[in-house]
């Protein structure tokens, strides 16, 4: 490669990273909290914490009441029911209504397996926010909804495979780069041979979530635009073009089979039990029972299949059962971004393969924010740039600030969903409103320090001590300390975020201390004065 | 149409032309990959040979790596006019496939 084109290769590269490294910062960071939104919500809400039942009573008749109670309020177009597992171990309905307005509205209720009581209703908060933050931004509709939000996380995934791209390209020597790290030389080369190594031995994982993020991204944003220009506008004709035309309902009221008679309907091929089962046209002769599979064979969110509610005969079902290449590639997608390939459902394997993805996607946060300091690094300490020292300066701070305080956001939500004594319904504001208020608030003491290594240290290390305090927390406030669950045969879960905690809070102090206070000017200094001895003609 | 948006529109015309004279690279990395990102796809889904649902799955999966491709381009091509001209090309040229072509359904 010439040198006018390695130049430009690389001016692209810092380009991306420099004007968003920001963004991809925050959804890698984001998306590496948001995998365990499953496994959060028996922490979150001390109601769900029951032990896991081998025979879960039956619940028809609980759910056939909250669908009737939900028909009192429009048209219940589809409805849903969750059955108890290891991560969930609750029954969890869900009925999806059109008022007379035509507005959609979801309703959920979750049921103890043990006794069929219903569990009491708490607002969406914490574990909500953790994966829709990384998801869509939680994007205010004021400034267009959530599909502007994941259309702009699609971008992220774009630029982001735009930067490995460019990266790998700017390598000239990959091997020897991959097994480089100087880390007894200047402040510079150590968080560029990181960089390197860490991005390099990543790069599938970090090629492969960028290609899905993106996919899952700007597919929001990029179906009604084809609708515009193919179908004339008409999105839902493009939906049934490429999977199928959705069922109609034969207009006949028919009795529903006993939905307890299929949470045990074994699938012949898997020998799995269903998961969850998705109601389509309820009361009706058409009415079916789509029961879902966690799928541990193949690479595949769900694997499905669909009964007549009626007579519980198998029924074709296009929009699941089609299994073209493309399709397989299509539902491989979701899987693979979220790491829930990794065998049954909740087990070991499971919850390693989901751990592997938390170290990579805070090794991409780290190598990102790693990109811009370096990119300040040159500029404050090189012969690079061309705006003063006090812009690089504030440059770093705002760096410093922006994925430290990103951090302090994410543990502030959960202090707050446990000192929350509002209104439910106002939960998921507050959770909002906590998170930006300590990030922003991270962020402007980063901008009025003077020094960024200090800085880090001391919001890290607080970072470390909050996280190690929330299983106090949590035991001083729902009367569940974890030690206790092991001694007692209710949920585990629970026990296992709040060890989490402990470890990942130990292990950020740890890290922390071990950060420099000041920059190492030492090795520098003795460079510099070799450099100049030297330059020192011999006599 | 409302001489307000006819004037933001010839705003954002003119914003456009000067960003791509001005600095052809960066205005095509930013807007002309994605606009013939767009109109080269949703021309290719049009005209592509093959069932359609898999034509599209088969496209869509495809979609940020041509955006990508193009973006990749406008740095590694060392004539930046060939970048913008090629792109604004490739958008016009798909988009009369697009409006030429009878619509799906």
């Amino acid at each position: 490669m010439d040198r006018a084109r390695h130049l430009r290769n690389y001016d692209l590269h810092s380009w991306t990273g420099i004007a968003l490294g920001f963004f991809v910062f925050i959804v890698a960071f984001s998306g590496s909290i948001a995998l365990f939104d499953e496994e959060l919500k028996t922490w979150e809400d001390p109601a769900r914490r029951l032990a896991p039942v081998e025979t879960p009573i039956a619940i028809d008749g609980e759910f056939r009441a909250f669908l009737a109670e939900q028909q009192d309020e429009g048209e219940l177009t589809s409805a849903s029911l969750k059955f108890p597992d290891v991560i969930e171990p609750y029954y969890h309905g869900y009925a999806f209504i059109n008022d007379a307005d035509g507005q959609f509205h979801r309703h959920e209720r979750r049921w103890n397996p043990e006794n069929g009581d219903i569990l009491p209703e708490r607002g969406e908060g914490l574990s909500v926010w953790l994966l829709d933050f990384h998801r869509d931004l939680m994007w205010p509709d004021a400034l267009g909804g959530r599909t502007i939000g994941r259309s702009l996380v699609g971008v992220v995934g774009v630029i982001l495979m735009l930067a490995i791209f460019s990266g790998v390209i700017a390598h000239t020597k990959i091997f020897e780069e991959l097994f480089s790290l100087r880390y007894w030389r200047s402040v510079r080369l150590k968080w560029q041979d990181t960089h390197k190594v860490a991005g390099l031995w990543g790069l599938p994982f970090f090629g492969m979530i960028s290609a899905t993020g993106a996919f899952l991204g700007i597919i929001a944003i990029l179906s009604p635009i084809v609708a515009v220009l193919a179908f004339k506008g008409d999105t839902e004709a493009l939906i049934e073009a490429v999977i199928g035309a959705p069922s109609e309902p034969a207009g006949i009221e028919a009795e529903m089979l006993p939905i307890d008679d299929f949470r045990t309907f074994v699938n012949p091929e898997t020998g799995a039990m269903p998961a969850r089962v998705l109601i389509s046209h309820w009361g009706d002769e058409a009415a079916t029972y789509n029961l879902l599979y966690h799928e541990d064979s193949e690479l595949a969110a769900y694997d499905s299949i669909t009964l007549s509610a009626v007579s519980g005969e198998e029924v074709a079902n296009t929009q699941f059962d089609t299994k073209t290449p493309a399709n397989r590639v299509t539902s491989a997608i979701t899987p693979l971004h979220y790491g829930t390939f990794g065998g049954d459902y909740g087990s070991f394997s499971a919850i390693a393969l989901k751990l592997v993805y938390l170290l990579l996607g805070l090794a991409l946060a780290i190598i990102t924010a790693m990109g811009n300091m370096m990119w300040i690094e040159r500029r404050l300490h090189g012969n690079d740039g061309n705006k003063s020292e006090v812009f690089y300066r504030r440059l770093g701070r705002l760096t410093v600030g922006v994925t430290t305080g990103m951090a302090v956001g994410s543990l502030a939500i959960f202090y707050l969903d446990k000192l929350y004594f509002g209104a439910e319904a106002a939960r998921m504001y507050w959770t909002g409103m906590t998170y930006f208020g300590a990030w922003f608030a991270v962020i402007f003491f980063a901008l009025s320090q003077q020094n960024e290594y200090q800085t880090t240290r001391y919001v890290l290390i607080f970072t470390g001590i909050g996280l190690a305090l929330l299983p106090i927390l949590n035991g001083v406030m729902t009367g569940d300390f974890f030690w206790q669950a092991f001694t007692a045969s209710g949920d585990r879960i629970f026990a296992w975020v709040d060890i989490s905690f402990a470890l990942v809070g130990g292990l950020t102090v740890w890290a922390a201390m071990s950060l420099p206070s000041r920059r190492p000017e030492r090795k520098r200094k003795r460079a510099v004065a070799q450099t100049a001895a030297a330059a020192v003609p011999a006599e | 149409m409302s001489p307000i948006v006819i004037g933001i529109v010839v705003v954002v015309l003119a914003g456009i032309i000067a960003a791509t004279v001005k600095a052809p690279r960066l205005t095509s990395v930013i807007l002309w990959s994605l606009v013939a990102t767009i109109f080269f796809t949703a021309a290719l889904l049009l005209t592509a040979p093959g069932p359609f649902s898999e034509k599209a799955l088969w496209i869509t999966i495809a979609n940020p790596f041509i955006w990508v491709g193009f973006q990749f381009w406008c740095y590694w091509d060392s004539n930046k006019w060939r970048v913008a001209g090629g792109l604004i090309l490739l958008s016009v040229l798909s988009s009369i496939v697009v409006f030429a072509t009878d619509p799906v359904i």
